[in-house]
């Protein structure tokens, strides 16, 4: 594996709230070379979206803060770089594409213009050239017409065609990385099958890397080279997806996996065993303890994991799994 | 099935609420009276000709009763129809200098305590009740006794009071527009604060501030009114105000002197809310149905 162009390490975010401080990132680490697509998969809460923010130094002032970790963008650290230096990175070296194509962009302004001001805001280029690059960019997301597309307000395109535009706001730049904040959970499942894999003809073009986050790990494992899952603000397994999906060591990775629906197997079964669920909810992050944080939903769990100290135990080669009952952690 | 290019051409959002603003009769109808009392104030004095300053007839002619005089002269014989077309453009030019300060001073207090939050909120906020619990009468007096009064210092002086309500309006739409994910989106693409206020967020609160904005206009109209009327007004221009300011005395004697210039006031005011309505609702997403 080449120099990785993104690492994160022991990354540690607090929210201040007001019964305390709560962790919501803990020791959060991974990297990410580039031309790879790492996704990032876990519940709602766990820490997905705040993980990306603090890549982005976007963590929501003043009750979040980054209290210890360092985030390396080649070779310089992102949290102590000043907000200057953020705001050029931001769009110009890392973008951003969210979960929402529909309220992503301004309503007030047409798609060209804000794809055009994205330019602006990191070259300095002429007007004709801004406009070359705009069309350029929605020809390559596959926007058809467009020149005439271009002049098209918000409101006047599907969720698809948005989510295309929001693609090229944060292609136009030529990031080194994209972050794809669940790029594809408000859309129709054949146009998620659509977008994902214009993501991925366009980052093989550039050889840009993806962050792809999801709640969804059918999505995930088929677009991911590698795979990090995230429980309660903790990475929970980390590795090459195969290995992930199909050697999953962790009992969580394992639950979700087994809740993707499957057409083939709902066939032939029963009514009362149409999908197994993860018993329980997401522990809450203030009352959480230093022991294993999946262990009141956990099957396996017995009582030394509540006090179990975590920490990632190799499974095999890279694949990283934090789980005391994994063999070689018992000891 | 229609053929494709029969399907309506998509509309701009501006090209929308033109449409919707005219097919709303009492804006159109508002929009009317506007167009007649600027034309009337911008033409009517050259065409009428006839001094407001001078007195070219007798005293307390009535109205009908003198052809050269249609609308009767004052205690001084002065024309009132004079006066009213030259008086127009005195008060509608205040008015809306004084709105268009107001609107300034209010945008830029209410988005920038809306859009920052926390202590910055807390300061422009006192400052902006401040500002709010004054009597809005009895500061301009006050501030027109200080000063000269002058077409500046009325301007000024009605702009300082009326700037609160804008403020906070602006301050409300911008603490609800600066969470939309589209201001997230804008952050995310390495925008700085100052083009997220005013290239961002402040495009998509105008409709709400324009609509307040024509308000104003028609309050600021009858401030400055009440304001001539008290004798504090600029006594060298005339204006609707000045006019029944300087004939209350002999509002027995001469009615009409004051009764023409307060229809006129009446009717612009009248003229500036209906459209002030229409471009609420023409601007405002909910009503913009279909």
């Amino acid at each position: 594996m080449s120099d990785p162009i993104l690492q994160v390490d022991q990354l540690c975010v607090d929210f201040k709230t007001k019964s305390g401080p709560v962790r919501v990132l803990n020791d959060v680490s991974f990297s990410l070379s580039a031309g790879e697509t790492l996704g990032i998969v876990g519940e709602s809460g766990c820490g997905k979206s705040m993980t990306s923010l603090a890549v982005m130094g976007l963590v929501p002032k003043p009750n979040g803060k980054i209290v210890s970790g360092s985030i390396y963008y080649e070779g310089e650290d992102l949290v102590q770089a000043p907000e200057k230096r953020m705001r050029q990175i931001r769009g110009g070296d890392i973008s951003m594409i969210f979960q929402e194509p529909m309220t992503s962009l301004n309503p007030v302004f047409s798609v060209g213009k804000q794809i055009g001001e994205a330019v602006k805001l990191h070259e300095d280029v002429s007007r004709k050239e801004i406009n070359e690059r705009v069309i350029d960019v929605l020809t390559r997301v596959g926007i058809p017409d467009p020149v005439k597309r271009a002049n098209d307000f918000p409101h006047q395109m599907s969720g698809g065609m948005r989510q295309r535009v929001m693609i090229a706001m944060a292609l136009v730049c030529k990031p080194r990385i994209i972050i794809a904040d669940e790029p594809t959970t408000a859309l129709d499942v054949t146009v998620q099958a659509q977008i994902l894999e214009l993501m991925l003809k366009l980052q093989e073009e550039e050889n840009t890397a993806v962050i792809l986050i999801s709640h969804d790990m059918g999505v995930i494992s088929q677009v991911s080279d590698r795979v990090l899952v995230m429980y309660a603000g903790r990475t929970i397994e980390e590795g090459d997806c195969v290995s992930v999906v199909q050697e999953s060591a962790h009992p969580y990775t394992k639950g979700l996996i087994s809740c993707i629906p499957d057409i083939e197997h709902t066939k032939n079964m029963a009514f009362s065993d149409r999908l197994p669920v993860i018993e329980g909810i997401v522990p809450n992050l203030i009352t959480i303890g230093d022991g294993c944080a999946f262990a009141p939903r956990c099957t396996l769990a017995d009582d030394a994991c509540r006090n179990w100290k975590t920490g990632p135990v190799q499974v095999a080669g890279t694949h990283l799994a934090s789980c005391r009952k994994i063999d070689g952690s018992m000891a | 099935m229609k053929p494709v290019d029969t399907i309506p051409k998509p509309q701009s959002p501006l090209r929308e609420a033109v449409v919707v603003f005219f097919g709303n009769w009492a804006a159109a109808f508002g929009l009317l009276i506007l167009m007649i009392v600027i034309f009337g104030s911008i033409f009517g004095p050259a065409i009428y000709g006839v001094s407001p300053q001078e007195t070219v007839n007798a005293p307390f002619l009535g109205p009908m009763v003198d052809s050269s005089s249609p609308l009767g002269t004052d205690y001084i014989g002065r024309d009132v129809l004079a006066g009213i077309l030259n008086g127009g453009s005195a008060t509608i030019m205040i008015g809306a200098a004084a709105a268009l300060v107001a609107v300034v001073i209010g945008i830029t207090i209410g988005s920038l305590a809306g859009y920052y939050g926390g202590l910055t909120d807390t300061l422009l906020m006192r400052f902006t009740e401040f500002f709010q619990v004054l009597p809005a009468l009895l500061f301009v007096m006050v501030l027109m006794t200080l000063f000269t009064p002058s077409i500046q210092t009325t301007v000024i002086g009605i702009g300082l009071v009326m700037w609160p309500p804008t403020a906070r309006l602006a301050r409300a739409e911008f603490m609800r527009l600066k969470t939309m994910d589209y201001v997230r989106a804008e952050r995310a693409m390495g925008a700085r604060d100052r083009r997220i206020i005013w290239q961002v967020i402040l495009p998509n609160a105008m409709p709400p501030l324009i609509a307040a904005a024509a308000l104003v206009i028609g309050v600021s109209i009858l401030f400055e009114a009440g304001l001539s009327f008290l004798g504090l007004g600029d006594p060298n221009i005339r204006s609707w105000g000045e006019m029944i300011g300087s004939n209350r005395d002999y509002i027995f004697d001469s009615p009409w002197a004051v009764f023409f210039p307060g229809i006129a006031i009446f009717l612009t005011v009248l003229g500036v809310s209906l459209v002030g309505d229409g471009l609420n609702d023409a601007m405002n997403p909910r009503f913009r149905e279909r």
